[in-house]
């Protein structure tokens, strides 16, 4: 094997890896969703309702002002939203929690947000 | 009796809206980081215990003065060091290495600064980097300021400038704008060494779980007096090309980032020229970033350096897991391997190779405190 089939191999397992690892992250909450109240959606539904709920989030906190996202992870099941990663101050962490209980849809908001650099 | 009471609240609230008016706060801020560290330095193998891992030591003073209107001076201190002896970082003649500077913000207009500050290059790699550009262990900085014979002339992209002019756009619906110009400088570490005048320029777009960022910077030539040279080097006028992006799907942010830095023709008979150290040099890097729970991140990249022209390339892969114990605190550990093929003698940021296409192996367990 020459190098550059090492570094595609290394990349495509690079991509499975993130792949399974997201997949098997979103597995639970969607088997969660329906039995948290929305009886009538089915499984796949929630799940579509889950990640659109997530982008929405993510896209409300890329447009606010004075927050750095670029570390911000959101999750988001059945309306109960969670902020992971990392932001440069407290008052972002505050900002960041506000700013994503004000998006429609959104009845709760778990904020795990830690503090980085930038 | 309730008049008198009327006049001291009327008189408390005249004081609250005059300090408001004029309101301005200092903030004391700094990160404290260890690490101790097993390399495999071609075969050499050592520990050692080091300072800045997860995110370089430091501490700073930033501040803000509302001066109404929407405009606010700015202004922030930083000081770096290492955490494990107590020396300064990288330049024991400054004391505000890692940024000084001061300026106006508006919210509608954006901010223009002057100083020692983050260059918009910089500012676009940032998002891209799952090893957050750190000066010691994220392999894409090092691949950067790695020193190379091949490229020694052909200027880094060093992160901050100083005797700056910096502008940064307000966030425009996901778009935020930066440009730079700095003057030439002089500095005495690591080596003696004049650097010429600096432009950047730069985009990033962030939106949808993307980001994307260009930027463009061109370094004017200058001089540097190494070791082992038979006199100053030539440092040739250098362009930037910087290409970053990211994609979010669920708890995974996919990150890509592209660099290549491309010298001026060295004039004949001098010294870059003679000692063939003018190579462009490209460095290409892929990885992610996956949130595995709330205080668990692992981060992963592949990457490879790679001088133009002649054989000297770095592929190299990094690994990463961070777990926050809080807010402010948290316990991280980094494994890699770096292979050098050709004359390549790239390791990781302040290690230097025992000798040309040596493979560096690295891992450390380390803790990081914010305050």
């Amino acid at each position: 094997m020459n190098r550059n089939q090492v570094t595609c191999l290394a990349i495509g397992t690079l991509i499975a890896l993130a792949v399974s690892v997201a997949q098997a992250q979103s597995a639970p909450s969607a088997s969660a969703a329906p039995a948290a109240g929305a009886a009538s959606m089915s499984a796949k539904e929630a799940r579509a309702a889950n990640r659109r709920l997530q982008k929405d989030v993510l896209h409300v906190l890329a447009r606010t002002k004075g927050l750095s996202v670029s570390n911000i992870t959101v999750r988001a099941n059945d309306g109960a939203v969670t902020l992971e990663g990392a932001v440069p101050d407290q008052a972002q962490i505050e900002l960041a929690g506000q700013a994503a209980a004000n998006v429609p849809g959104v009845k709760s908001v778990k904020n795990a947000l830690a503090l980085s650099t930038f | 009796m309730r008049y008198v009471r009327r006049g001291i609240c009327g008189a408390a609230l005249l004081c609250v809206a005059g300090s408001a008016a004029a309101q301005s706060s200092v903030t004391l801020y700094g990160v404290v980081d260890v690490f101790g560290q097993y390399l495999n330095n071609g075969g050499n193998a050592s520990f050692s215990e080091r300072s800045g891992g997860n995110t370089g030591s430091m501490f700073g003073l930033k501040g803000t003065e509302d001066l109404g209107g929407g405009l606010k001076a700015i202004f922030d201190l930083e000081n770096g060091f290492t955490a494990n002896n107590g020396s300064f970082f990288a330049d024991s003649t400054a004391m505000f290495y890692r940024q000084s500077w001061v300026g106006l913000s508006n919210e509608k207009y954006g901010q223009l600064t002057f100083g020692r500050q983050y260059q918009p290059s910089f500012w676009i790699v940032y998002p891209a980097d799952p090893f957050r550009a750190d000066e010691l262990l994220a392999p894409a900085a090092s691949g950067v300021l790695t020193p190379d014979r091949n490229t020694l002339a052909t200027q880094n992209l060093t992160g901050r400038t100083s005797n700056s002019i910096f502008y940064r756009s307000p966030n425009m619906g996901g778009v935020q704008l930066y440009a730079m110009y700095g003057l030439s400088a002089t500095v005495t570490q690591p080596v003696p060494q004049t650097t010429g005048n600096m432009l950047d320029v730069a985009a990033s777009y962030t939106g949808y779980g993307l980001y994307a960022g260009l930027g463009y910077q061109y370094m004017h030539p200058g001089t540097a007096t190494y070791p082992g040279l038979p006199g100053p080097l030539n440092l040739l006028g250098t362009e930037h090309f910087t290409a970053a992006l990211a994609y979010r799907i669920g708890i995974v942010n996919l990150q890509a980032l592209y660099v290549y830095s491309k010298p001026k023709d060295a004039a004949p008979h001098s010294l870059a020229a003679l000692a063939g150290a003018d190579h462009p040099y490209s460095l290409a890097s892929f990885g992610a970033t996956i949130q595995a729970t709330s205080v668990d991140t692992v981060e992963v990249a592949i990457q490879e350096r790679n001088a133009r022209g002649v054989h000297d390339n770095t592929p190299g892969f990094e690994i990463g897991y961070d777990h926050n114990l809080s807010k402010r605190t948290t316990v991280y550990m980094r494994a890699g391997y770096m292979k050098n093929n050709g004359s390549a003698t790239m390791s990781w940021s302040g290690v230097t190779v025992t000798g040309q296409g040596t493979s560096q192996t690295l891992a450390v367990i380390g803790m990081t405190h914010r305050f």
